[in-house]
């Protein structure tokens, strides 16, 4: 027997709640002759006092990168409950291994003296756990608390973004197609960095150097091409495909037509880590916005 | 068999009070009334989209929308209802083919509580709205036609849809 409401209950009391009022009220209410206050009941306070817009309580982690990006998510962090959730990694995932260390959540570092001043601040973000990428690299990172973690890749859903920490094995020569390269990438960043200019098809961009946490790689962009159900095959553009697949595995990398893709390709103690930030033209501002924030607090090791 | 529906009772008859106190408008400060419906506004918008983000950013643009007509509005209830299930439905439409099978963290890992919203996300938006509106929020099915914006004899027939259908995943 399934309670319905008993169930809708508790899944709603875990949805967080913004207070954003005074955002509200920046905009100007039409007028009417003999108004009254809008809010008479804190009309007497400092307008300093009276409401705080979570957007304005953000502070930062220690990460290597801008200053201002530091402050930013130092604030995120005390204005969040923050949990560290491990997963298995994909190996132990795909192989059902009953020993695989489910998502866990366990309390952080968030300084007492912000949290105990930000009682009705409601958590926003989170510091997410791979424990095991598609590389076997353990990664960190601080995304919004309603992102989704489907193995490797922590996305926002319905948001259309999200990043992906994987190996490559190969990727698609014809992506519509789902013809491989042939001979096969090789092992090296350059190796796959290089690669991607072999398919016209998406668009890439000249390679560029990129640090990540300390590590250093080759960055390239591209875009799914503006594809139309039926025109390629399961209706799917395929990218690239992760050892062990036989297909691109990574389903979200090529479902949508015009999905862009920020491909970071890494040499992490020489072994490839891809992390690929992927949005789509649709994506709200907010979500990319919070897709770079992620991207940013990304902590490899 | 018991049935899965509930039946309008006191946590129904609560919820409807409240709604009463929010619907009084001009005579409650633009304050009280956004602290009266926001949580339920935003729960319910997160029920439909899956996403906490999204529905706090939906339910603002509303109460946006509310306040700046605030001195016109009669009733401002059923216009953030209105407000905000369209809100809803223009940004799933938006979002079309966007990757959404995967369950938000805040659904939790209880069995019936990942079976509801299982079923839900397979409802099309009218019924899930509407299912939710009716037996979650306790809503009458005039004030739900009202906020759909759709004939009051369609709602029986969006219940009825939705049920069965998420009684067929069921099994029930």
């Amino acid at each position: 027997m399934i309670e319905f409401r008993e169930a809708l209950d508790r899944i709603a009391d875990r949805v967080s709640v913004d207070d954003r009022l005074t955002e509200i009220v920046s905009h100007s209410p039409v007028p009417r002759s003999g108004t009254k206050s809008l809010h008479p009941d804190t009309d007497h306070l400092d307008p300093d006092e009276q409401f705080i817009p979570l957007k304005e309580m953000t502070v930062s982690l220690n990460t290597p990168t801008s200053e201002t990006r530091n402050r930013r998510r130092l604030l995120m962090a005390a204005a969040a409950v923050v949990a560290v959730i491990g997963l298995a990694g994909i190996a132990l995932i795909y192989a059902n291994d009953d020993q695989s260390p489910s998502p866990t959540a366990v309390g952080d570092g968030a300084p007492s003296t912000i949290a105990a001043s930000t009682a009705t601040v409601i958590p926003r973000t989170e510091t997410v756990r791979l424990a095991a990428t598609g590389a076997k690299i353990p990664v960190t990172l601080t995304a919004p608390v309603d992102w989704i973690i489907d193995g490797t890749t922590v996305h926002s859903g319905i948001g259309g973004v999200g990043l992906d920490f994987s190996e490559i094995a190969n990727i698609y020569a014809d992506g519509c197609q789902w013809m491989t390269a042939d001979p096969r990438v090789g092992p090296t960043v350059d190796d796959l960095a290089s690669a991607w200019a072999n398919v016209p098809d998406v668009a890439p961009t000249a390679m560029q150097d990129v640090v990540v946490d300390g590590y250093h790689g080759k960055q390239i962009e591209f875009t799914v091409p503006d594809f139309r159900p039926g025109d390629c095959k399961s209706d799917l553009f395929a990218l690239w495909y992760s050892p062990g697949d036989n297909a691109p595995g990574f389903w979200l990398q090529g479902r949508n037509a015009n999905q862009h893709t920020e491909q970071r390709i890494l040499d992490v103690d020489g072994t490839r880590l891809v992390i690929s930030a992927y949005y789509l033209p649709s994506s709200l501002a907010e979500d990319r916005a919070a897709l770079e924030d992620a991207l940013a607090s990304v902590q490899i090791g | 068999m018991e049935s899965v529906w509930p039946f309008v009772d006191h946590d129904v008859a609560i919820r409807s009070a409240e709604r009463s106190l929010c619907s009084v408008g001009m005579n409650v400060s633009f304050e009280s009334f956004y602290r009266a419906e926001l949580r339920g506004q935003v729960r319910r918008a997160a029920l439909l989209l899956g996403s906490a983000t999204s529905a706090n950013d939906v339910v603002h643009d509303a109460f946006i929308a509310v306040f700046q007509r605030w001195y016109s509005l009669e009733d401002p209830g059923p216009y953030l209802n209105r407000c905000v299930l369209n809100g809803c439905r223009d940004l799933l439409r938006r979002q079309r083919g966007a990757p959404s099978e995967s369950r938000p963290m805040f659904v939790g890992d209880r069995a019936d509580d990942v079976a509801v919203w299982d079923g839900l996300t397979l409802l099309p938006f009218r019924q899930r709205a509407a299912i939710v509106m009716r037996y979650w929020q306790g809503m009458k099915e005039l004030e739900i036609a009202h906020a759909l914006g759709v004939r009051p004899g369609t709602v029986g027939s969006l219940l009825t849809r939705g049920r069965r259908n998420l009684e067929a995943r069921w099994g029930k």
